[in-house]
């Protein structure tokens, strides 16, 4: 089996970006980056902004090591963002910083699906990520905006157009 | 290989608009041929005024989405608050075969048993004036609120087993209230088949310093004054009259509930393939109810929902102890009495009539309300007579409304009815909206108090980010869903 996107650290930041997708009751990230080990950087400091206001300069006092797998890259997607909120939750703080090592899946059909969904669930983990989480805690360079309880599978996508990866995601807020 | 969460998951209107046929005053349908494989139709309570800028919105196509989930029976219902959610929409209610049908923790929502309590008092909107500001205090203080609000330490694993099993009950053995709190608690505080082993050590993790915390978001605690009674009768029997001061506490199961259906959802979204089953939102994500991953789920939801009520049980009982600080009297003397506690966030099996059978079938609440007719044998034995009563926040400038069932809501809709004022506005739209403005100074000239850890984010729960309660409570009504009893008028509000 080949892989798609395993990197090595200090990638540079180009292309990357993330924005605030408007939702009714909850809101939306959207991060585009040229790799997935970027994209999955991006999306977290995404659900980071949107979950607080850390002071320039703060650093991590709390670091966790992280290790995920998933039936494809959506899954891998909500298990990094529900990671990502629960050690924050868990720790007091937000996940400010992230170093992601390895993300990586089956090369085929990472584009160009039909949109119908899950016809069949995923069933192996044949999609990993790996990498360090740190974590600024409340009141120690950190201060709360809004409160994310989940990151959701609704509108979830990740998606390889041309040279850049991009990740939608919606969080219940 | 997936890439995304599903086709036409409703994160934008459809390419074809949704065809909507209307009814009646107060009824649109969507049939059932709107997609292939809709099983039901969706049937969505509103009046044209309501269902104006919902032709355009994605709550729509979630009500369409839902009707595919296997098992469903009726329909599925859209309560006149509706807005956009994720999988399921809010204000959403779906009832699924116990025999065939599915469980879908996103027909729950991620703050399982997020529900409302509502505490009388004998005290008039005159008496407690003088005191409003030193009671605001009093209630931000003994309250903790805002993101991530916790109590500074640790139930321990044995009581927090036991919050899970027991619900309300370990809150009020606990010292946190009084017995006939209980008698005015949906299912008495405790939902049947809890199991603590179900809930993931995670979410016992993000529980274990939540219990008695209000959480942030549109959770809220708020001071009320009744300024209209509308049904002296019902009034009566809820202990309510015309200028008293009651209290709102609006909260869930906080991040261990989240927890629960995080976990849950994950696990179910791996099973579908396995049990043949295919949904077009992946947050729909479901289990037949008699398989190991159903069962798994509402133990889980059980144990989850017995923490979000023991939380509003032990958050009563600091807001009676902080009237009594303020107030120099007895919690009792003051007549804080329970009015009820509602849930409307979660699955319940019930009894309904189905095709013109009686059966038990599962209920999914998401952001609706029970609301059981008078007479109903599940209406605690005070208000039977009545009808289970029903509390329908607005939004913290206008008004909010007490209710009691009516009998056409177990034909129409399983006995349920809407949850609150229902969003209009995103966060984001509402911020943009109000920059430049002091939310809370704008209260503050209309004589409402407010304490709030972010005063600045005070504008995403802005009025204009919510629907007319009052318009949404009357279609309620004219729908045969529910009865109004009286309207409430916002004194303070207390924000995470």
């Amino acid at each position: 089996m080949s892989v798609v996107a395993s990197r090595e650290r200090a990638r540079p930041r180009t292309g990357r970006g993330h924005a605030v997708v408007p939702h009714t009751a909850d809101a939306g990230i959207r991060a585009t980056a040229a790799d997935l080990p970027s994209l999955f950087e991006e999306a977290a400091a995404a659900l980071a902004g949107l979950a607080a206001e850390v002071r320039a300069g703060s650093e991590p006092t709390i670091w966790e090591d992280v290790t995920l797998g998933a039936g494809d890259v959506v899954a891998l997607a909500y298990a990094w963002l529900n990671e990502l909120v629960t050690l924050g939750e868990v720790h007091h703080g937000v996940a400010a910083v992230t170093r992601v090592e390895r993300a990586e899946g089956p090369v085929a059909a990472t584009r160009g699906e039909p949109p119908g969904g899950p016809v069949i669930g995923p069933a192996a983990d044949a999609w990993r990520l790996s990498g360090r989480v740190g974590i600024v805690p409340y009141g120690d360079g950190a201060r709360p905006i809004r409160s994310v309880k989940s990151a959701t599978y609704h509108g979830l996508a990740v998606e390889r157009r041309g040279r850049a990866w991009t990740m939608l995601a919606y969080l219940d807020i | 290989m997936p890439t995304s969460g599903g086709g036409d998951s409703g994160t934008r209107p459809p390419g074809r608009p949704l065809e909507i046929e209307r009814l009646d005053d107060v009824r649109w349908r969507i049939p059932r041929g709107q997609r292939s494989d809709m099983r039901v139709d969706g049937i969505v309570f509103a009046d044209e005024a309501l269902m104006r800028p919902l032709r355009d919105d994605p709550a729509l196509v979630q009500v369409a989405n839902v009707a595919t989930l296997p098992g469903i029976v009726g329909a599925s219902l859209a309560m006149p608050d509706v807005h956009w959610g994720y999988g399921f929409p809010i204000g959403g209610v779906a009832a699924t075969r116990r025999d065939g049908g599915v469980v879908s923790p996103g027909g729950i929502g991620f703050d399982i048993n997020c529900g409302v309590r509502l505490l009388r008092s004998d005290l008039t909107a005159a008496e407690v004036t003088p005191h409003l500001e030193p009671l605001a205090d009093a209630l931000f203080a003994a309250v903790p609120s805002g993101v991530g609000a916790a109590i500074g330490r640790r139930l321990p694993q044995a009581d927090l087993d036991a919050v899970l099993r027991e619900g309300s009950r370990w809150a009020v053995a606990a010292g946190r209230g009084w017995r006939e709190d209980l008698e005015r608690t949906e299912e008495g505080g405790c939902l049947a088949g809890a199991d603590p082993a179900a809930v993931s050590p995670r979410a016992h993790q993000r529980g274990a310093d939540q219990l008695g915390t209000l959480g942030s978001g549109n959770h809220f605690l708020e001071l009320d004054e009744v300024d209209r009674i509308v049904d002296p009768a019902a009034a009566g029997a809820l202990g309510l009259f015309a200028s008293q001061v009651v209290v709102f506490i609006h909260c869930g199961s906080r991040g261990l509930g989240h927890q629960v259906c995080t976990d849950h959802v994950a696990v179910m979204d791996r099973a579908m393939g396995r049990h043949g089953i295919q949904v077009p939102d992946r947050q729909l994500a479901c289990a037949p109810l008699d398989s190991a991953e159903g069962h798994a789920y509402l133990a889980a939801m059980a144990a989850a929902a017995n923490f979000a009520w023991a939380n509003r049980q032990t958050i009563g009982h600091a807001v009676r102890g902080a009237f009594g600080r303020v107030l120099g009297r007895d919690a009792r003397d003051l007549g804080l009495d329970l009015v009820y506690d509602v849930s409307h966030n979660i699955a319940k099996f019930e009894t309904h009539q189905v095709d013109g059978v009686e059966a038990e079938i599962c209920v999914h609440r998401k952001g609706a309300t029970r609301a059981f007719p008078p007479g109903h044998r599940d209406v605690t034995p005070a208000y039977r007579d009545i009808g289970q009563p029903v509390f329908v926040p607005g939004d913290m400038g206008r008004c909010s409304y007490v209710a009691v069932g009516a009998p056409g809501s177990m034909a129409a809709s399983f006995g349920s009815t809407c949850h609150g004022a229902g969003r209009s506005l995103s966060r984001h739209a509402a911020l943009r909206e109000l920059r430049g403005t002091n939310v809370a100074r704008q209260l503050a000239s209309a004589g409402i108090v407010v304490r709030a850890e972010r005063p600045d984010l005070l504008a995403e729960e802005a009025s204009i980010a919510y629907k007319d309660v009052t318009a949404v409570v009357r279609v309620a009504e004219r729908a045969g869903l529910l009865r109004i009893v009286a309207r409430l008028r916002p004194l303070a509000v207390i924000k995470g």
